[in-house]
């Protein structure tokens, strides 16, 4: 079982940067989560990307940007048990990492 | 001869009757001189004579039924009964004066108030009578007692059969010519007749229908005009302005060919409706085609204020030029005066009931100019009024002109009792609610009778509520809505009876006030969206929330419910269902989705969206999500980055969310967050701006967060010198910012 801190440094570290998709980011919804994020308030950011993830439509790219940034934002919340639970249910970016993190 | 003298008593000309009449009564011919001499008994009557009638002592049936009319107008109703009674037992006198003595005995029940009696009593006579001349009379009562039965009234089964039918005793096998016109006018009777009861029941269209049914019977039928008037009314008011001008021109053709009366009365029904070019038209032709100067100024007349009301005040001024010289035509230079006053009066009030700011000078224009014409005091009044709608109310001026006005001229009591209702307006817009309440008494008390009662009476009522004397605004109301219930202000005054009842603070007001207000709004009236609410907040403010969340449910149910109302509700019942949740969370539940639903809307103003949002935070926090909570906070915010908020309401519902998200976040120690929202709340202007700042310089404080912008220092503290003595010193940015916020 990893330690929570060491999963959310991992997290932080390893977030990536590319293959983002259009349809995501002409969503005003992610814009908002985005701008949440970078209000300091990452629990708002990720409860808004989980509300997206929750709405259908995606592609599977998409679906796997959306759950990783809300893994990011619910990591610097300082959720663990939101982060596995994003991780059990879909796809993350160096998801290996994560867990192992 | 006699022709004619029946002919213009029976339209009303009595006195023409009575010069028919005159040489016949010195006739040898007994039987005509008899005739003729009833004939005068009964032109007496209709005057309000009975003297002729009770002096003639003859045993002849028709003499006892004018003896009866007679001591019936002298008021003994009884006594008329039984020679009535006499008449009818002889049977004679034959069949009209039968007839006559039975609906005398009817209009005898009518003037007794026993409405369902005549009813029945006329019912038979016209469902038993083959023909008769007295058809119209008989119909005529009909209607008078039908519209006095106790509502919900049935259209009786026997007039509608007549419709289809004709009454028992026309029902034959092989009916002669005879019969078959008597069928025919009865049906048209009955077809007029169930038409007004529609149209009393507001049931126009198929009024109309009935009336263009009746229309196409027979050319001849005594209500074809009546008919022709009534469905151009009922169509006027249905704006089938066309229509109006075909019945118009078939009552033109009805009364043999171009008609001045035709067009005068179909203006007159577009004048009433609003439709003032179309009315301007139709008394300008019926001046055009008048026989008479007296007819023709007065269609003159009333086409120049038609086309004031229109706004052509060019044709105005040409219409009065041509009213100028009919008047001189008939000689009447003082008729021409008055009647350029009167329209230059017209003109003025026209445009102070539009607002119009040449009113006022219009209208002291006339003041000036006629101080003696009789509607003088009419345009005092107008003027003063006006000042006293002026924003500020101009309340001086409009003293002066009321002051000037008792004094300047001799009045009619109408124009007194306005004057003295104006006055009340006077102390109602100075402030002076007890003068107000003196006034009206003395109004009251002078004016018992007036029209204006009512008006002057929700004046009391209403500066009683004002002065927070409820007791006493409640009776004032209570007794507006019993003895004016067909005004406009009833339910008013039944709404502010019960809201007086629910401040006075008794459990009876209480229950009153609730009771009134269902009552309110189960008539579906303009109220009923107010006096559902009313009710909703009353059982919310007892803590009856089920009662309040039932109430919220009904007026969101209504259809005439407008969007800001409807957003209104949605709010209050989140709020209900917040506090339900208190007990039951499933209740929270439904608050949340409510308004999540709510908030989805895109165009939802700034104050809704921060109402809705904070709701929406608590009702999460109560639910033990406070992330989600913030997130409802933080939109807020957001939201307040697009459309700021621009009225005191707004910042009311920006601050109270701002400071809760600032909880939340304290609460959760993040710290540099909360402070970072107590940043963003300060930067709106509004009477929370300090508090703000101060509490986020507090959590920086506290917190030793230095990165943010410049906190407030607490006055206590001097930290100038020591700021200014280590400005670069990297590790103190905190005291740099103090620093900047100081310079």
């Amino acid at each position: 079982m990893p330690k929570p801190r060491s999963l959310f440094f991992a997290i932080l570290v390893l977030f990536p940067a590319a293959s983002f998709s259009a349809g995501l980011d002409d969503a005003s919804e992610f814009a908002d989560a985005r701008q949440a994020l970078s209000d300091g308030l990452p629990g708002v950011a990720a409860v808004k990307a989980e509300r997206l993830l929750n709405q259908k439509g995606w592609t599977s790219a998409e679906t796997r940007r959306l759950a990783t940034f809300a893994a990011e934002a619910w990591a610097r919340e300082e959720q663990a048990d939101r982060v596995l639970a994003l991780a059990e249910a879909h796809e993350l970016d160096d998801e290996v990492f994560c867990r192992a993190g | 001869m006699s022709l004619m003298m029946r002919f213009f008593a029976a339209l009303g000309e009595n006195s023409a009757a009575r010069d028919e009449i005159a040489p016949l009564l010195a006739r040898v011919d007994e039987p005509l001189r008899q005739q003729a001499s009833r004939l005068q008994t009964e032109l007496d009557l209709s005057d309000g004579k009975p003297g002729t009638a009770l002096a003639d002592a003859s045993q002849d049936a028709s003499v006892k039924y004018l003896r009866a009319r007679g001591i019936l107008q002298q008021g003994q109703s009884v006594a008329a009964q039984q020679l009535l009674q006499a008449v009818k037992a002889s049977a004679a006198g034959g069949e009209r004066v039968q007839h006559a003595v039975i609906l005398l005995q009817a209009d005898i029940l009518l003037q007794q108030r026993q409405f369902a009696e005549a009813h029945d009593q006329l019912i038979k006579f016209l469902d038993t009578t083959v023909t008769t001349d007295l058809w119209t009379e008989a119909f005529d009562l009909l209607d008078q007692a039908h519209l006095r039965l106790q509502e919900p009234r049935e259209l009786p089964e026997a007039v509608l059969r007549w419709i289809s039918s004709g009454n028992t005793p026309q029902q034959q096998p092989q009916p002669s010519l005879a019969l078959i016109k008597a069928t025919s006018e009865l049906r048209g009777h009955a077809l007029f007749i169930v038409a007004k009861w529609l149209v009393a029941e507001k049931r126009d269209i198929e009024a109309v229908s009935l009336l263009e049914a009746l229309l196409q019977m027979a050319q001849d039928h005594p209500r074809r005009a009546d008919a022709m008037r009534l469905a151009m009314e009922l169509y006027a008011a249905q704006g089938a302005g066309e229509r109006v001008l075909a019945l118009a021109e078939a009552w033109r053709q009805l009364s043999g060919g171009a008609s001045a009366m035709v067009d005068f009365t179909a203006g007159g029904m577009f004048f009433r409706r609003g439709d003032h070019r179309q009315a301007q038209r139709l008394f300008q032709n019926a001046a055009n085609i008048a026989t008479t100067l007296t007819d023709r100024r007065r269609a003159l007349f009333n086409s120049a204020i038609a086309a004031v009301l229109a706004g052509d005040f060019t044709l105005y001024q040409s219409l009065l030029g041509h009213l100028e010289v009919v008047t001189s035509a008939a000689g009447d230079g003082q008729g021409a005066d008055d009647n350029g006053a009167t329209l230059e009066l017209e003109k003025a009030l026209f445009a102070a009931a539009k607002r119009q700011p040449e009113a006022e000078l219009a209208l002291r224009a006339f003041i000036r100019a006629h101080p003696d014409h009789p509607r003088f005091a009419d345009a005092s009044v107008t003027l003063a009024e006006w000042l006293l709608m002026a924003v500020p109310p101009r309340v001086h001026d409009a003293r002066i002109t009321l002051d000037a006005t008792t004094a300047a001229t001799t009045l009619s009591q109408s124009q007194m009792q306005r004057i003295d209702l104006t006055r009340l307006w006077l102390h109602d817009a100075e402030g002076d609610l007890k003068e107000l309440l003196v006034q009206g008494a003395a109004f009251l008390k002078a004016w018992p009778k007036s029209t204006f009662v009512p008006e002057v009476r929700m004046k009391i009522a209403g500066a009683h509520y004002r002065l927070e004397d409820f007791a006493s605004a409640r009776t004032e109301f209570e007794i507006i809505a019993r003895d004016y219930p067909e005004t406009s202000n009833a339910d008013t005054a039944l709404y502010f009876a019960a809201m007086s009842a629910s401040s006075v603070m008794s459990a009876e007001g209480r229950v009153r006030a609730l009771a009134t207000w269902e009552e309110l709004a189960q008539k579906g009236g303009p109220l009923a969206v107010a006096a559902r609410r009313q009710q909703a907040l009353s059982e919310r403010a007892q803590g009856r929330l089920n009662e309040a969340l039932a109430a919220l449910d009904k007026l969101l149910a209504l259809k005439n419910l407008d969007v800001e109302q409807q957003r209104m509700t949605i709010c209050e019942k989140a709020e209900v269902l917040l506090l339900l949740g208190k007990t039951d969370p499933a209740r929270l539940d439904a608050a949340i989705t409510l308004l999540d639903e709510f908030l989805a809307e895109s165009s939802l103003p700034f104050f809704w969206k921060a109402r809705a949002g904070f709701t929406l935070a608590t009702a999460r926090h109560d639910a033990k999500r406070d992330t989600e909570a913030l997130e409802a906070c933080y939109n807020v915010l957001r939201a307040a980055e697009i459309t700021p908020p621009a009225s005191p309401a707004d910042y009311v519902w920006f601050a109270k969310t701002g400071f809760f998200g600032i909880d939340l976040l304290e609460a959760a120690h993040h710290w540099e967050a909360a402070a970072r929202l107590a940043e963003q709340v300060a930067q709106r202007r509004g009477d929370r701006e300090q508090e703000a700042r101060e509490r986020a310089t507090k959590i920086r404080l506290e917190h030793f967060l230095w990165d943010g912008p410049a906190p407030t220092p607490p006055k206590v503290l001097k930290l100038k010198d020591e700021a200014e003595a280590k400005p670069d010193e990297p590790a103190e940015s905190a005291s740099k910012n103090i620093k900047k916020s100081m310079r």
